[in-house]
This record gives structure tokens, C-alpha cells and sequence, in this order.
């Protein structure tokens, strides 16, 4: 268990300040951040899939958790620049003369489903779910 | 205190350290070694020297924060990172939203397409 020092940065989302061991906590406090960070222990902070939304973090009082509405939207942009990235990829795998493991129907279907999945969500094991079929279609269909 | 071990006669070498332990091993007057360097991952230091803390902003955007301050703020930034092979993936100092500071620097990793990366291995070494 470590101490780290979290804050409510600019942008509205969570920083974390991770001492590296060089100064006190309390030196790198104020020295490093604003008024009004708190140094907590970084077991309290989000674990497991919640870590993964890192940009989702919210600071109420001292407990950092998850906005799932903006996790939503992080998951969403995640899910449409897998979209982009394998849509010119069997774009070109066509041109090549070969053939896409999943037909295009499927695929769009595939799209689709995921796009629900992610809307649906209410947790972040969930919106991780939900693009877990696309992510494994991609990696079955590389070259 | 500062200590200072002249090498050779007319200062060409001289190596010295300051009352905060920071070494300086010049040559004609021109710092030569890094003044701080930092290697982490994600939110975890791996090993630091002169670098008081790290800040993790989002998904790949940090803030490197000095033990001890820079005279100025016309340090020499180098470093890496990267994520799997294949994916192409730069380190970049974004001065022109957050310009370096004589306490400070911002840094950023992204991918080629202009997406952050995640959880990845970082190392930066500062030259003044």
C-alpha cells in the first residue's frame, strides 16, 4: 500500500500525484499540487475494470469513483476507432485478393451489438464486455 | 556547499556537487549530464533522480515535477515509450498548451493516430 495525492484537476477529471520517494508526501503536497489535494492511500482508489476508466474518474469528497455516463462516452470513441482501424483493414485485405474472416453482414452486426452493449452498460466490467467481441474479431481477422 | 574536482587546468572539465546533491559533470562551462531522469509505468515509478513526484493527468498525459528547480525552463527533453511491437507510438511535449516549466514538465503519450496510450513504460532523461 502506497500514499499518492488526488485532486480535482482542470479538465474536471482526477489527477493522481505519485511520489517517487525523493521528498516527504507532505513536501510534494505543496509543493507539486493545488489547494485542496488529499494524499489518500492508493488502495482506496478505483481497482480492477474502474481502473481502466481512468479519464472517468470523479472526486467526491474523498472517494474517487466512476461516471458511467462518461465512461459511456470514453467506451463509445474506444469502440468506433477499433470501427475505423478494421474497416480500411478489410478494405485493403479485399484489395488483396483475400477474404475477411467474418463477412460483412456479420460484421456489421457485430458493430451494432456492441454499439447496444456499450449504451446499455452500467458498470465498467460491462462497457469492457461489450467491446470484447470486436476486439477479438479484429485479432482473428489480422493478417 | 558546493564542491567542485577540476580535472584539467581552465575549467574544460569540472565535475561539482550543490548543497541539494545535484551533480554536475560540465565541460567548458556546458552541462553534459542528465539533471534529472525518471522511468514509470502507468502510476507506478520505477526509478527516479531529481524527480520529486509524477502526475498522471488522464490516460497518457503526465506531469514530471523536479525535486529541485531548473535555472530556466531551456532544458533538453529526451525519452521513449511504447506499447506492443507494431503499434506506433511517440513521447511529445505538448508546448504550446502546457509549456515546460523551470518546476515542471507536461508529457504525453500517443499513438499515431492521435490517441493516448494507456497504461505503458516511460523513460526521460532532462538535460541543462
Amino acid at each position: 500500500m502506497s500514499q499518492v495525492i488526488i485532486y480535482t484537476n482542470t479538465s474536471g477529471n482526477v489527477s493522481v500525484c505519485v511520489p517517487t520517494g525523493e521528498l516527504p508526501i507532505e513536501t510534494v503536497l505543496s509543493k507539486d499540487c493545488p489547494s485542496g489535494a488529499i494524499i489518500v492511500d492508493d488502495s482506496t482508489l478505483p481497482q480492477g475494470t474502474d481502473a481502466q476508466f481512468f479519464d472517468s474518474w470523479k472526486l467526491n469528497g474523498t472517494t474517487v469513483t466512476v461516471d458511467i455516463p462518461t465512461a459511456i462516452a470514453h467506451q463509445t470513441k474506444a469502440l468506433n476507432n477499433l470501427a475505423y482501424t478494421e474497416s480500411s483493414h478489410r478494405t485493403s485485405k479485399v484489395g488483396a485478393g483475400l477474404t475477411n474472416v467474418m463477412s460483412d453482414a456479420d460484421w456489421a452486426t457485430a458493430l451494432t451489438t456492441a454499439r447496444a452493449a456499450v449504451t446499455a452498460s452500467t458498470t465498467t466490467a460491462q462497457l469492457v464486455a461489450a467491446i470484447a467481441p470486436i476486439q477479438s474479431a479484429i485479432t482473428g481477422n489480422a493478417l | 556547499m558546493t564542491t567542485t574536482i577540476n580535472a584539467v587546468s581552465g575549467n574544460n572539465l569540472q565535475v561539482s556537487a550543490d548543497g541539494s546533491g545535484i551533480i554536475q559533470l560540465q565541460s567548458n562551462g556546458k552541462n553534459t549530464n542528465a539533471q534529472a531522469w525518471v522511468n514509470f509505468s502507468g502510476s507506478t515509478v520505477n526509478a527516479s533522480y531529481n524527480v520529486g513526484s509524477i502526475t498522471v493527468n488522464g490516460t497518457g498525459d503526465f506531469t514530471v515535477n523536479f525535486s529541485n528547480a531548473f535555472p530556466d525552463a531551456n532544458y533538453v527533453i529526451s525519452g521513449t515509450t511504447g506499447a506492443s511491437s507494431g503499434q506506433l507510438a511517440c513521447l511529445t511535449q505538448p508546448a504550446g498548451s502546457y509549456p515546460p516549466s523551470t518546476t515542471a514538465c507536461r508529457v504525453q503519450t500517443i499513438y499515431v493516430n492521435g490517441s493516448f496510450i494507456g497504461p505503458t513504460n516511460v523513460s526521460i532523461a532532462i538535460f541543462r
